[in-house]
């Protein structure tokens, strides 16, 4: 028994932590790949733009404003995760790093974005048309604090990985990289077939 | 130039696709109609969900408009009243199916729930949850509780946790 807010705080953290929705834990590993453990401060960047863009759903759905056909952000969401991974090991990382504004960014909030959206359709549909913007807020604090925890066990394991083996930056990227790109690309193909 | 022609080809598909929605939930209310003196459950859940329960599979289309192939109301009657139980300080009481309605992307149905225990006396609400949870594994029900003179409550299911109770 809980009141509502921690109710779908709950809900959004459950559901970036499960597995059976993997997609939204697949991009922020994806989207993470591509730094070091040593570039926090960047990855915490990623991390706000990706709420930024939830944010701007939030507003957006609770004025009325957007109303995008649930398939396509559904398509949308493994072709971000497909970019974000293709676009890690097309890039010269090194250079890259020294961009004040990355592309990175820009896919964490768009995929922000997107996600946020697919969500508030399907709220709303359940809400009955109800205000549900107090539900959303929840939802996304929720989510947040999953993909934070997310974002710490993954570079807790790339730390433990790499001075226990040495790993080098690049081979942790192509790795994981490769990974996100072709689980992304089932889910595309699930989509469309 | 690769990343360009990728989004072109893969955004034009996407519009061609159809998908299975990502939230597994249902939202249900538990409240007192004054002017009735009966308490109402009302539920929204997915149609598609709904049908999967009920049939097996969905219908394989490109393009479906849910509306149109709602699971019929004796079916959903049934399924629903296997379902979702409540007790009232500890004595089950009847669920009574009132009306349902379909809607853009869910099913919408009302039940009645006559009692002698007006709101004021009730010390403890026991519910039964199992709307879609063996179904789905991330299947999340909510179950919001507002009635006359009390706090409102929200008790969580799962697949794991069908049960729950909201105590005055």
């Amino acid at each position: 028994m809980m009141d509502q807010f921690k109710v779908y705080l709950q809900l959004g953290f459950e559901h970036i932590s499960d597995v059976g929705a993997y997609d939204h834990m697949l991009f922020i590993i994806t989207l993470c790949a591509f730094y070091a453990w040593k570039d926090w401060k960047k990855i915490l960047i990623l991390v706000t733009a990706f709420t930024i863009g939830h944010s701007i759903t939030l507003a957006l759905s609770a004025l009325d404003i957007i109303n995008v056909s649930q398939q396509l952000v559904e398509t949308l969401i493994p072709i971000t995760i497909f970019l974000t991974a293709i676009h890690n090991v097309s890039v010269n990382r090194e250079n890259y790093l020294k961009r004040k504004i990355m592309l990175n960014y820009l896919l964490a909030l768009f995929f922000g974005f997107i996600h946020g959206m697919g969500f508030s359709n399907f709220f709303k549909a359940l809400s009955g048309g109800e205000s549900i913007v107090g539900e959303l807020f929840a939802f996304n604090i929720g989510l947040e604090i999953g993909q934070i925890l997310i974002v710490v066990i993954f570079f807790t394991l790339y730390f433990v990985l790499d001075k226990l083996l040495g790993i080098k930056d690049r081979d942790w990227n192509l790795f994981i990289s490769g990974a996100g790109a072709g689980v992304s690309l089932i889910m595309i193909l699930n989509t469309i077939l | 130039m690769i990343a360009g022609t990728t989004w072109f080809i893969l955004l034009f598909a996407s519009i061609l696709s159809a998908s299975e929605h990502p939230l597994k939930m249902s939202v249900a209310n538990f409240t007192y109609l004054e002017e009735k003196k009966t308490y109402q459950l009302d539920i929204r859940l997915y149609i598609d969900d709904l049908i999967m329960a009920t049939e097996g599979e969905l219908p394989k289309a490109i393009s479906v408009d849910w509306s149109t192939i709602a699971p019929g109301k004796a079916v959903v009657r049934s399924y629903l009243n296997e379902h979702l139980k409540i007790s009232l300080n500890g004595t089950e009481h009847e669920l009574k199916f009132s009306k349902m309605k379909v809607e853009e992307l869910t099913v919408y149905v009302i039940y009645n729930l006559k009692s002698e225990i007006i709101p004021s006396l009730i010390k403890t609400i026991d519910i039964t949850d199992t709307v879609l949870v063996d179904e789905f594994v991330n299947q999340r029900n909510i179950v919001h509780i507002e009635l006359p003179g009390k706090k409102r409550k929200s008790v969580l299911f799962n697949r794991y946790h069908r049960t729950g109770s909201a105590e005055y």
